[in-house]
């Protein structure tokens, strides 16, 4: 199939621009390629090029509690498809400055989950058309979905003055 | 028409006056997440020019429960009961998707036994056909057609009753379960069925007579809200969604499970993807999803409708009378539930509004690491919001109902 050829493709891809796939396995017959941040956008760029239309998901692993450095804490994952093939694309990013290039120009439907990612792992996206959160409210403090956050913490959301559009441009928490 | 109240015309004036950008003709207007022609819980603030709609802000998250912070604090089983109440149009899918992938996990997923996956495939379509039922009836009322809409609700709440006896509470039932389902067929339920299929053909061929030739519902829907094939797969878009563009995608043929690979059912297309071709697309996979329960009845054979597995399954209650061992194994299950072996996967199954997806991390322990919930109410109310400029304001209400945005699923 041609599908695997391109996923193949994608260290030789990486190695032209001096870069390569760190790590490559498989969840379940699910391929998958760990590759260095600096690599995220040209493999994305050439997943796109290489027919993986379907955007699937984009989500991350926090491994606190498995005892990952700290500057490798997130392991953030893009899903792709094409027809019924599945593939994910990894990288590993630090807590002090989770920072990853956008690609929601390669692929629309990725600004939602940039954006929960933004919200709940507290991981930035530079060049995003709307990077703000979309689960919770504005005033929230904190990104639950990080290992360190307590499940029991509570934050109600107490509103004094005028509603607000509930959605200031890039309202961080 | 009552006259509002002062304190209500001050608060919507301050909700207006707060919109930014509101510049030059436009005006903001707040639609939701309470409002009388709004459906689910979902809040979209309009920028409008006129009736024209110029920017469109769909503001989700209020039904947030933290589901995947939850399933990382519970145990495998325990958080099937947060996945049933994932979409509360359909509960027994979103239960199938996280049980399909947890038994993939387990190792078990071949080994369901065949009446368990007949029994769930029964359970899927059903709920399939009350999610289409529902999400009609819902767009029907939107544009007027509250005939249609009552003759979909009484078709729906025939249906549920069904399900009821089959599975239990409406909301959340406690059917599927991990290994198989809860519990037997009652007796005489295929003949309950056979005598309500028909009636659900008749009022789907009734439906589409009263919507599909009526003028006024073709104007409303045709040309509205269009998605181009090229444009889906980049959205993400699944289900009938991809379907009603032209897009043949259906998790159940792609990558079949519950062995619905032994089904034969058309997958119908759309051809303009607008709001009458996913109008039409739903209305025809009413009609395949009971051409498939017919099929899985027909498959029924005598068999367990759970496997017999003690790390999955707790020892059977006779068991439980006469042997330490299984007291003992059943206090165990009860404290740390299934043990599932370390690794990660990636399982979806075809929900009534696209591919639902589950994405779970096991490090060995009581509790997962990471349980993602791919939603595709999330996926369809981002393309809405790309999708509702040059609109008008009348046509927003349908919309989203022709997305079928559900709260408890996008939000989770």
């Amino acid at each position: 199939m041609t599908s695997t050829v391109d996923w193949d493709d994608l260290d030789r891809v990486l190695r032209g621009l001096g870069l390569s796939v760190l790590q490559q396995g498989h969840a379940f017959g699910l391929p998958w390629a760990l590759v260095p941040p600096a690599a995220w956008l040209p493999s994305a760029t050439f997943l796109s090029d290489a027919a993986f239309t379907l955007f699937v998901d984009i989500t991350a692993v926090d491994l606190h509690r498995a005892g990952a450095p700290a500057a490798e804490r997130f392991v953030v994952q893009l899903m792709l498809g094409k027809a019924a093939t599945r593939v994910m694309l990894r990288v590993r990013l630090g807590v002090s400055e989770p920072v990853l290039p956008s690609v929601a120009a390669l692929w629309p439907g990725a600004t939602w989950f940039e954006r929960e990612l933004f919200d709940m792992y507290g991981v930035r996206f530079t060049s995003h058309p709307d990077l703000r959160r979309i689960l919770l409210y504005p005033e929230f403090v904190g990104h639950p979905l990080r290992k360190d956050y307590a499940k029991l913490h509570r934050q109600p959301l107490v509103r004094v003055g005028p509603l607000s559009r509930g959605s200031g441009k890039g309202g961080a928490g | 028409m009552t006259k509002a109240r002062s304190s209500d015309v001050q608060r919507s004036q301050r909700l207006v006056m707060d919109l930014p950008e509101a510049a030059g003709d436009s005006l903001g207007l707040v639609m939701g997440p309470s409002h009388p022609v709004m459906r689910g819980s979902t809040r979209i603030v309009l920028e409008v020019e006129g009736e024209a709609i110029a920017a469109a802000d769909v503001q989700v998250g209020l039904l947030h429960r933290g589901f995947e912070k939850e399933a990382e604090a519970s145990p495998y089983d325990q958080t099937l009961l947060l996945a049933e109440r994932l979409n509360y149009i359909s509960p027994l899918l979103s239960a199938a998707g996280y049980a399909l992938t947890v038994e993939r996990l387990l190792d078990v997923d071949d080994k369901i036994p065949l009446r368990a996956r007949r029994l769930r495939v029964i359970a899927c379509e059903l709920s399939r056909i009350a999610d289409h039922l529902t999400c009609i009836g819902a767009t029907a009322l939107a544009l007027g057609a509250s005939n249609a809409f009552f003759l979909l609700m009484d078709a729906r709440s025939r249906l549920w009753r069904l399900l009821e006896a089959m599975a239990g509470p409406r909301l959340g039932p406690p059917y599927i379960r991990l290994g198989g389902v809860s519990r037997e067929l009652p007796d005489d339920w295929v003949a309950g069925f056979r005598a309500l299929s028909p009636a659900l053909r008749q009022t789907v061929w009734r439906v589409d007579r009263m919507l599909g030739e009526n003028p006024m519902f073709r104007e409303r829907t045709q040309g509205v809200a269009s998605l181009e094939k090229e444009a889906i797969a980049r959205w993400g878009l699944t289900g009938p969604m991809a379907r009603a563009s032209g897009v043949l995608c259906d998790v159940r043929k792609d990558a079949p499970y519950f062995g619905y690979e032994d089904f034969d059912f058309d997958i119908p297309l759309g051809q303009v993807g607008d709001n009458w071709d996913r109008y039409q697309v739903r209305i025809e996979e009413l009609r395949q999803s009971l051409h498939i329960v017919d099929q899985a009845i027909g498959r029924l054979s005598p068999g367990p409708v759970l496997i017999d597995d003690p790390r999955i399954v707790p020892p059977h209650p006779d068991v439980r009378q006469t042997q330490v061992w299984a007291q003992a194994a059943l206090q165990s299950f009860a404290t740390h539930g299934p043990q599932v072996p370390p690794g990660e996967v990636y399982r979806a199954v075809e929900a009534a509004n696209g591919e639902l997806g589950f994405f779970i991390v096991s490090d060995g322990g009581p509790h997962p690491v990471k349980c993602r919930v791919r939603a595709p109410s999330f996926v369809n109310a981002a393309a809405l919001a790309h999708v509702l400029p040059g609109h008008f304001v009348a046509d927003v209400v349908p919309t989203y109902c022709l997305f079928n945005i559900v709260g408890g699923e996008c939000d989770r």
